[in-house]
C-alpha cells in the first residue's frame, strides 16, 4: 500500500479528516498517520484508534501493512498541539 | 481463537495489575513498539507480566480476535484491554496512565 492509498482509506472511512501520512522504514508496509478531525471529539483513545485501524484490518492480516502507528486529535486539540510538535520537526 | 490461549490470557489479565503482549521480552524486544512499551513501565516502576506474541501463532491469533486488534503489542492493565504501544505512550504522557496504575 502506497502513501496515497493509505490517505484514500482513512478518508473512506472519515470523510472530513485532515490526514498527513510517513512512511518510516523507507518502504511501503511501516507507516505512521496523523488523523485530525471531529469525529474523535467524545471518544477514547481505544474508541479513536479502532476507527482507524478497523480500515486496514484486511492489509495489516496478509502484512501488507505491516506497522501503524497514528496520532488522533479533534480540531480544537490539535490546534493547541500542533505548535507544540512544530518545535521538534 | 485457541481456547487454551483464551483461557491462558483471562487468568494471566485477571490475576495481573499489567500484562504486556509483545514481540520478543523486555530484556530482548524484536520490535520498537514493543520496547517502548516495557520502557514507560520500567520508568514507572510497576511490575508487568510479558508474553511473546511470537512464541505461538496461535497466541497472536487468539489476542487479535479477542480484542479485534490485530497488530503487536497488546497491553491489559486491571484485567482490561487498553490497546497498543501508541495508546500507552499517550496516556503515559497524558498521566492517565499513571492515574488507571493508582500511581497519583
Amino acid at each position: 500500500m502506497n502513501k496515497e492509498q493509505v490517505k484514500a482509506r482513512i478518508l473512506e472511512g472519515i470523510p472530513d479528516a485532515e490526514i498527513v501520512v510517513n512512511e518510516f522504514s523507507g518502504g511501503n508496509d511501516h507507516y505512521a498517520v496523523l488523523v485530525v478531525s471531529p469525529v474523535f471529539a467524545g471518544k477514547k483513545l481505544l474508541a479513536r484508534h479502532r476507527l482507524v485501524l478497523d480500515l486496514f484490518q484486511a492489509e495489516i492480516a496478509t502484512g501488507e501493512v505491516h506497522a501503524l502507528t497514528m496520532k488522533t486529535h479533534t480540531p480544537d486539540e490539535w490546534a493547541v498541539e500542533k505548535p507544540k510538535q512544530m518545535m521538534f520537526t | 481463537m485457541n481456547a487454551n490461549w483464551k483461557d491462558k490470557i483471562e487468568t494471566d489479565v485477571k490475576n495481573n495489575k499489567v500484562v504486556v503482549y509483545m514481540r520478543g521480552t523486555p530484556n530482548q524486544p524484536r520490535c520498537g513498539f514493543s520496547a517502548r512499551v516495557v520502557r514507560v513501565f520500567n520508568e514507572l516502576n510497576v511490575p508487568f507480566k510479558t508474553e511473546d506474541m511470537d512464541s505461538d501463532p496461535d497466541l497472536w491469533k487468539t489476542l487479535s480476535a479477542m480484542n479485534n486488534w490485530p497488530t503487536s503489542p497488546q497491553i491489559y492493565i486491571n484485567g482490561e484491554f487498553v490497546g497498543g504501544c501508541d495508546i500507552v505512550t499517550e496516556m503515559y504522557r497524558s498521566g492517565d496512565l499513571q492515574k488507571e496504575l493508582g500511581l497519583t
